[in-house]
């Protein structure tokens, strides 16, 4: 391809939070065998981090050119000693893409995999990295974008636990709020997200029985954040369930 | 050094000090609105391009309401819309009222199911009005229906219409799926949903819920239903097969009705294990990596090990982890 002709589509980041500290380990992975199966392509991955008191890159760390089969791993370990001390959560954006070869379809986002562990059990889970652009689909928006994670019946002896990533400039107000068959939108949460930020916020759950109704999670963000729910047991702290929510989705999805 | 201005601030770009309110002034006097065309004369996005991808989709969300300026072209004398002949408006409403007396299937999810000693999965159906509104944009009460195939792609029930009503969310286990709850079952879970006009929050997600010996449950993984009848544009994997204290299992589900065989691989430093396996129409696989290679995990784990699968058609695959420290299970899909 002409390097002055610009593509039809170009790759775009994808968001996660580095969760980094003396207990909390994070890796982060990325094959491009996931995502794409041109072998004749070279693949790059670059992680960049943001101080959470300034919302700028203070590091960055990028990938030799891979090839389709390869693997570029990295890790809290190596990444923590450029960071700034005393703090544990990081926002981070993972740009993913083939070197010279522009995106072949509609899929012009490459996650990366983000497997969560901890000395004390209080972080675990495995995520990709989430869509800020390039997710083909369409959803509803209002005066708020909405994120919707369906808790179900909850558990006693159970918290919940959202982290919420802004991959913004601008900061942005949030709510996250339960829904359920007899009350709708009650607020457990409120506050801002700094641009380029990861907060974590917790709320007690109603305490459900298995005859008893089922809640919804919602999440209404002044922009589009790129929200996370967690479980938490009460009495140790240990995370027993980790994973992200969809928004309203406009069209009808029939796998 | 450039002064750092984007904590509690409004510009959408900072370098050019752009706030949301004028780059919606700016779109709304530009002829034709681009990303190249701001960013040349406005500077937008030409220095530190941190902004360039949210410009991007503030644009694109602007042109989706306002629309992109219509070329000028020669107005024509206007033209009456043909009617529409009676025969065919009959047979429209005969199919609106057929559609509302024997409601059609038109919207389907898969998800792995399980019920074995201490994991028991359950599904979570979520029907939530529009949070502004309050408007169902499912008209309030949405219709559906389970079955559950065993491991070896045979239906093993199926459930009468069930329904779920505005703003409720129904999570459904074992024994309300069931009328007698089986002992044990690993295999696959459909939710079928009657005149669905969309998705909106009725993705459906099943639950792994692992209990202690003495039946509380100590964890709850949401996961949600893949795509099983499109093209992926890549191959299934996971790079996490042998973390320090976990051991990842395989929940494999064929959700089509052909047969194919599928090559399991499991990299390790330079060597390369494979395992073929034959999937039949809607069968289940459900085992741990190191049972599934014949080997053990070394205590310390293997932090390069790196499992694909390479098949033909795609495999339906959600990835969980018992951690061993905690006694927790968690998961993913693909």
């Amino acid at each position: 391809m002409n390097p002055n002709e610009k593509a039809a589509r170009e790759w775009v980041p994808t968001s996660f939070f580095l969760a980094a500290s003396d207990d909390y380990r994070t890796e982060i992975t990325f094959s491009p065998r996931q995502y794409a199966r041109n072998e004749t392509a070279k693949y790059v991955s670059e992680i960049c981090i943001y101080d959470p008191g300034t919302g700028r890159p203070c590091h960055r760390r990028r990938s030799e050119p891979i090839g389709l089969g390869d693997c570029f791993r990295t890790s809290s370990d190596e990444l923590r000693q450029h960071l700034p001390a005393n703090q544990s959560y990081f926002y981070c954006e993972a740009f993913n893409s083939a070197v010279d070869t522009p995106p072949p379809d509609t899929n012009i986002a490459m996650p990366s995999n983000i497997h969560y562990s901890s000395k004390s059990g209080k972080l675990q889970g495995d995520l990709g990295s989430n869509y800020i652009f390039g997710a083909p689909r369409k959803a509803f928006k209002g005066d708020f974008y909405y994120d919707h994670f369906p808790l179900g019946k909850g558990v006693p002896g159970m918290r919940l636990k959202v982290f919420l990533m802004n991959p913004y400039v601008r900061p942005s107000t949030f709510q996250v709020y339960l829904t359920s068959k007899n009350q709708r939108n009650q607020i457990v949460a409120e506050g801002t997200v700094a641009g380029k930020n990861v907060i974590d916020v917790e709320g007690d759950l109603p305490e459900f029985t298995k005859a008893g109704d089922g809640v919804a999670v919602v999440v209404a963000g002044e922009l589009k954040l790129n929200p996370i729910y967690g479980l938490i047991q009460k009495n140790t702290g240990i995370m027993c369930g980790l994973d992200h929510g969809h928004p309203f989705l406009m069209q009808r999805l029939s796998h | 050094m450039k002064r750092v201005t984007n904590i509690d601030s409004g510009f959408v770009c900072h370098c050019a000090r752009i706030r949301h309110s004028e780059l919606l002034e700016i779109f709304s006097e530009a002829t034709d609105p681009s990303y190249e065309e701001f960013k040349a004369r406005y500077g937008i996005g030409g220095q530190c391009a941190s902004c360039e991808y949210e410009v991007k989709a503030i644009l694109d969300d602007y042109l989706a309401v306002h629309g992109r300026p219509a070329p000028r072209v020669e107005v024509a004398a206007p033209v009456k819309p043909p009617a529409v002949p009676l025969r065919k408006r009959l047979r429209s409403f005969a199919e609106s009222s057929k559609r509302s007396i024997f409601p059609k299937v038109n919207g389907k999810a898969c998800m792995f199911f399980i019920i074995d000693g201490q994991l028991q999965s359950s599904l979570v159906v979520s029907n939530i009005n529009n949070p502004e509104s309050n408007i169902n944009p499912n008209r309030d009460n949405v219709s559906f229906r389970v079955l559950i195939y065993d491991g070896e792609g045979k239906l093993v029930h199926q459930t009468g219409k069930m329904s779920v009503g505005p703003n409720e969310t129904v999570e459904l286990f074992p024994e309300e799926i069931f009328d007698r709850v089986p002992e044990h079952i690993v295999g696959s879970l459909y939710v079928e949903y009657y005149n669905l006009e969309c998705t909106n929050t009725l993705r459906p997600y099943c639950v792994l819920n692992y209990t202690d010996a003495n039946g509380r449950i100590r964890s709850r993984q949401h996961y949600h239903d893949k795509l099983y009848t499109k093209t992926i544009p890549g191959f299934v994997q996971c790079p996490s097969a042998f973390p320090p204290g976990r051991v990842c299992w395989l929940a494999l589900t064929n959700c089509s009705p052909r047969d194919f065989n599928a090559t399991l691989n499991l990299r390790l430093g330079d060597e390369v294990k494979k395992v073929q396996l034959h999937f039949g129409p809607q069968q289940t696989v459900f085992r741990s990596i190191p049972e599934v290679f014949g080997m053990e995990i070394p205590p310390e784990g293997r932090r390069d090990a790196h499992f694909w699968i390479e098949s033909e058609h795609y495999v339906m695959t959600y990835f969980f982890w018992n951690d061993i420290p905690t006694d927790v299970w968690f998961g993913q899909h693909h």
